[in-house]
């Protein structure tokens, strides 16, 4: 392993697409979780996930050998030490962000640089308990982050100069624009986005709208991929409700009060893509059932209102 | 006069040090995977010593480029007593736009002219910058020459580099033909003069070179008039896994049906086409080779249609050139295909080319000369490409 060894912490599917990306962009990387299954499991979606771009006349055979090559992966936390970096996407809760950074903090050289991709917590509250917080910093890839050519950056209260430097020197590595704000839980996409989600909610559940007309009218409207339903679909319809609880504690802006329907979404176990169901119905293969939208007629049936 | 002449990739540097007092190699060889883990550096003293492999870190271009000078200058194999033995460094640089048509004494304005190209040659001209660079930081006094793939295009005339595109291309971001592999063709050109017995200045040529990119050069009294490559080196000949020539319209359709993003249709047009695309074997030319005619259909379809595009611009370059002294067959498969050069030749004799197919089969592996019959009008030849040397003849003229 190089000086450019790169350390992902946490093998869900954040950390399998940021651990993707990062080897593809040519660094050595290690994707390390406690749990051997999750690795084994996340190792295995990169490999596939390299394969479909080879399908799609994105990758040679080559250059996945080559991609491939360069990841390891671990079940010991103390192989943080190996990264000049190391970039954790674990759950989005305080509490366990903030234990791993005290531990990451105690474990690399103070040097190191620590990075969490946190979307809607506090850096500076990440980064409490560490011992040298100028070298904590919260990196936001977006999924898919092969593909989203996005990184923002929210420089804590304590980061110094160096630290934000060099997130930046290496997300532009890795060909992607930089967007920096400080310290602001949320940045600016998800600070946008989840109350456009929102309104979409409350447009279908006031019956204004089906699904694929709203999503239709967002996406050729505005020129966005894809609409606002179908995106709460992918990024999780719980993680949504989660990612708007946070940032209306942040705020207390009325704007990310969850709209009833995505928590009763949620409790029915409708979460997206994930659980094959959300908004819209889904295949094994992931892909979208035409027609499959869920009918606000439907809806008193389904939950009781 | 001792010259290094120095080829630095993305992660990967060639070197070869010349006395060009004798016009002899006295090292060389290849540092593989710069910036990356497991980094070897190969070494050969002379032009045919046996090689040795070294593996050391090699983090960037200057760490690479101070073990290359470590191994000339110590060690039982070194060849220079200490660095002030090197009279000058060339540099092969792959674009320098419009800006340069000869090789240039590498100043702090050069520097900038080749930086202004990055947009044109994104993947190249960065590491060929940092090599010059990095010489500088060890060694500030040395002089360097940029010596340019581009520059023996500068003399097409604006009919033969200008797109039938809206013209504001052309002026606000100077989109055209700037063609590629300006330094064999040149090299080639000169040499095939010497083997005509005839002066460069009175010949008609149509060089062809076959490497793992491939480009074919109309030449007239030693200035380039016209070249396959364009803009970027994906156009023209069919390659190993370059499409080269394509209807334009095709790319919007494929990507539309597909719905592939821009970074997967580059991909595909660059490393998943050529004769790799067709054959679905291999985009090395002596794969398919392998069995011909008997290897498969797929095979023989895929040189079929690299020979015939090949063909193809022959014919447009002899109608170019009104006339053809000369074609000028270089580079891996250039020098070492009689398969593909049997192909294209066959059936040009109206074009005044008769090949001689003995003298075909047993011209390659580094064997120069005439693979024609005597009565044929155009002679065809075939002849080594030597890139390196033509780096250090012009950096030796530009720094004297």
């Amino acid at each position: 392993m190089s000086q450019k060894t790169v350390v992902v912490y946490g093998a869900a599917t954040i950390g399998q697409e940021l651990v993707q990306a990062v080897a593809t962009a040519g660094c050595d990387v290690i994707l390390i979780d406690h749990s051997e299954d999750m690795l084994k499991k996340g190792l295995a979606r990169v490999d596939s996930c390299l394969d479909a771009e080879i399908a799609r006349w994105g990758l040679t055979t080559g250059e996945k050998r080559a991609i491939m090559s360069r990841i390891k992966s671990s079940t010991q936390v103390s192989d943080a030490a190996k990264g000049w970096l190391v970039i954790e996407t674990l759950k989005e809760t305080l509490e366990v962000k903030r234990q791993l950074f005290k531990e990451l903090d105690a474990i690399c050289k103070p040097d190191t640089i620590l990075a969490s991709n946190s979307a809607t917590i506090s850096i500076t509250e990440i980064s409490a308990e560490c011992q040298h917080p100028q070298r904590t910093i919260a990196m936001h890839f977006q999924s898919p982050i092969v593909k989203v050519p996005l990184v923002e950056i929210s420089r804590g209260l304590r980061t110094d100069e160096a630290t934000y430097k060099a997130a930046v020197r290496f997300a532009n590595m890795m060909n992607k624009t930089v967007i920096s704000v400080y310290d602001c839980p949320g940045f600016v996409t998800t600070r946008i986005i989840l109350p456009m989600i929102n309104q979409a909610v409350k447009v279908l559940e006031e019956g204004i709208a089906p699904c694929e007309q709203i999503d239709t009218a967002m996406k050729l409207g505005f020129g966005l991929n894809a609409g606002p339903l179908a995106l709460a679909d992918k990024i999780g319809i719980d993680t949504v409700v989660f990612y708007m609880e946070n940032l209306y504690t942040e705020t207390f802006d009325q704007s990310y009060l969850p709209a009833k329907l995505l928590k009763k979404l949620v409790r029915a176990g409708y979460k997206g893509i994930k659980s094959n169901r959300g908004f819209y119905q889904y295949g094994e293969d992931g892909l979208r059932i035409d027609n499959s939208g869920l009918k606000i007629e439907q809806l008193s049936q389904t939950f009781a209102r | 006069m001792k010259i290094l002449v120095l080829n630095c990739g993305s992660s990967s540097i060639k070197y070869q040090l010349f006395d060009m007092t004798t016009t002899t190699v006295l090292a060389k060889g290849l540092v593989q995977r710069v910036g990356m883990a497991g980094s070897t550096i190969d070494y050969r003293k002379g032009d045919a010593g046996k090689k040795k492999v070294y593996e050391c870190d090699v983090l960037d271009h200057k760490i690479g480029i101070a073990k290359i000078f470590e191994l000339l200058t110590t060690g039982e194999e070194a060849v220079l007593k200490s660095l002030k033995e090197l009279d000058a460094v060339g540099h092969r640089i792959v674009h320098g736009g419009d800006k340069f048509s000869s090789s240039v004494l590498l100043t702090d304005e050069v520097k900038k002219a080749i930086r202004d190209c990055i947009v044109f040659a994104p993947l190249h001209n960065p590491p060929n910058l940092k090599g010059v660079e990095a010489v500088e930081d060890i060694l500030p006094t040395i002089r360097q020459v940029a010596v340019f793939d581009t520059a023996f295009h500068q003399t097409m005339k604006p009919e033969a580099y200008i797109y039938a595109i809206p013209y504001m291309f052309y002026e606000k971001h100077r989109i055209r033909r700037y063609g590629f592999h300006g330094t064999s063709h040149r090299y080639v050109a000169s040499r095939a003069a010497q083997l005509l017995g005839r002066p460069l200045n009175e010949l008609k040529l149509i060089t062809v070179h076959l490497g793992n990119g491939c480009s074919i050069c109309a030449i007239d009294k030693g200035q380039s008039v016209d070249t396959s490559m364009g803009h970027t080196p994906l156009e023209g000949l069919a390659m190993g896994t370059r499409c080269g020539d394509l209807d334009p319209a095709l790319i919007l359709h494929i990507m539309k049906q597909y719905e592939l993003t821009i970074p997967e249709m580059d991909n595909l047009l660059n490393k998943h086409s050529g004769v790799l695309g067709i054959s679905q074997i291999s985009s090395d030319l002596r794969d398919l080779e392998e069995d011909w005619p008997n290897k498969s259909e797929r095979a023989n379809l895929a040189l079929d249609v690299y020979s015939h595009r090949i063909k193809k611009y022959i014919g447009a370059y002899m109608a170019v050139l009104n006339g053809c002294d000369a074609v000028i067959w270089t580079a891996g498969v250039g020098e070492n295909s009689p398969i593909v050069r049997s192909i294209v030749h066959r059936d040009m004799s109206w074009l005044g080319i008769k090949l001689d197919f003995e003298k075909n089969e047993v011209t390659w592996r580094g064997a120069e000369g005439d693979i024609t019959t005597p009565d044929s009008k155009v002679k065809v030849l075939v002849i080594p490409t030597n890139e390196e040397l033509v780096i250090a003849q012009d950096t030796i003229e530009c720094v004297s």
